[in-house]
């Protein structure tokens, strides 16, 4: 991507100001869940059986298709943008709006997850890896819910309140950190999907 | 539609084709080497064609770029290391 691609935004200044913010809080983010999947590892390396054998109670099926979905709902936030470069806004709200609608797939299929265990007497009090399972599975859905708020707000278009010229340079700003936030969110899913799901498969 | 699209597109594709064969080779072939290596792949796709080509990653300072490069390397490696762990314990 090359500074005379976002319009006004993208001077160099603008640049300058901006890249901070968005990369320190996502630097912060991928730190904590770094530190996470550490721990995660160091006590699955001192109880592999148990972790193996308590992986076998996750449904492989149901995280891939959430894997699928968020990256779907990705494909249609990297559009949005694609199409905000281009000063398409209605087109890149569109985009939005289905993105946000495929994602909320996730937060039901979760839900219904945490519903199974539960219902199945699987707590966090079951067993380390179990505890594991609801902390990241937790965390990462309070990133979601986060996320989902970032994007509707994203999805109600360039500022009313704001004159054009300073409104469109803005939400273009905006839309750029949510989904850079939002991709996160997605890479992070595919850490967690790949370390509770796929390592102790059958 | 445009070649920014089109390229968002075909990476989306190759990212649930990726997926599709870490969840294939684990769940019913029972090969975690593939899974582990399919997952890999999907976070080098996701940070070097979403990120670099659409994100605008290059705006980041360099600092944290770096590092978010070294952490995506080191948890893909951190997972390589609990399947062995996991593999040999098996």
């Amino acid at each position: 991507m090359h500074a005379h691609d976002g319009g006004p935004v993208t001077t160099a200044g603008a640049r300058h100001q901006r890249a901070p913010a968005i990369w320190i809080f996502i630097l912060m983010d991928c730190s904590s869940f770094g530190l996470l999947f550490l721990v995660f590892m160091i006590e699955r390396m001192r109880q592999v059986a148990l972790f193996d054998q308590s992986s076998h109670h996750l449904n492989a099926g149901l995280g891939f298709f959430n894997a699928c979905v968020l990256i779907t709902s990705s494909w249609f936030v990297a559009r949005a943008n694609v199409f905000g470069r281009e000063g398409q806004f209605d087109a890149a709200r569109r985009q939005l709006w289905i993105g946000m609608a495929i994602a909320a797939i996730f937060a039901v299929v979760k839900v219904f997850e945490y519903y199974v265990k539960v219902s199945a007497g699987i707590t966090v009090k079951t067993n380390a890896f179990f505890l594991f399972y609801y902390a990241l599975t937790g965390i990462h859905l309070v990133h979601y819910l986060g996320g989902m708020v970032i994007l509707g707000i994203l999805a109600q278009g360039p500022s009313p309140f704001l004159p054009d010229a300073e409104a469109r340079p803005h939400y273009l700003r905006w839309l750029e950190g949510g989904s850079l936030y939002w991709h996160m969110v997605d890479l992070l899913w595919i850490f967690i999907f790949s370390i509770l799901y796929l390592i102790g498969a059958r | 539609m445009t070649g920014k699209l089109l390229a968002a597109r075909n990476a989306w594709v190759l990212l649930l084709v990726i997926s599709a064969v870490s969840f294939l080779a684990a769940e019913l072939v029972g090969q975690r080497t593939v899974a582990i290596a399919a997952i890999m792949i999907i976070a080098a796709v996701k940070i070097a064609v979403i990120l670099v080509r659409f994100m605008d990653v290059s705006t980041a300072p360099v600092a944290i770029r770096r590092y978010l490069y070294v952490w995506t390397g080191a948890v893909a490696a951190a997972v390589i290391a609990l399947w062995q762990v996991s593999a040999t314990a098996g």
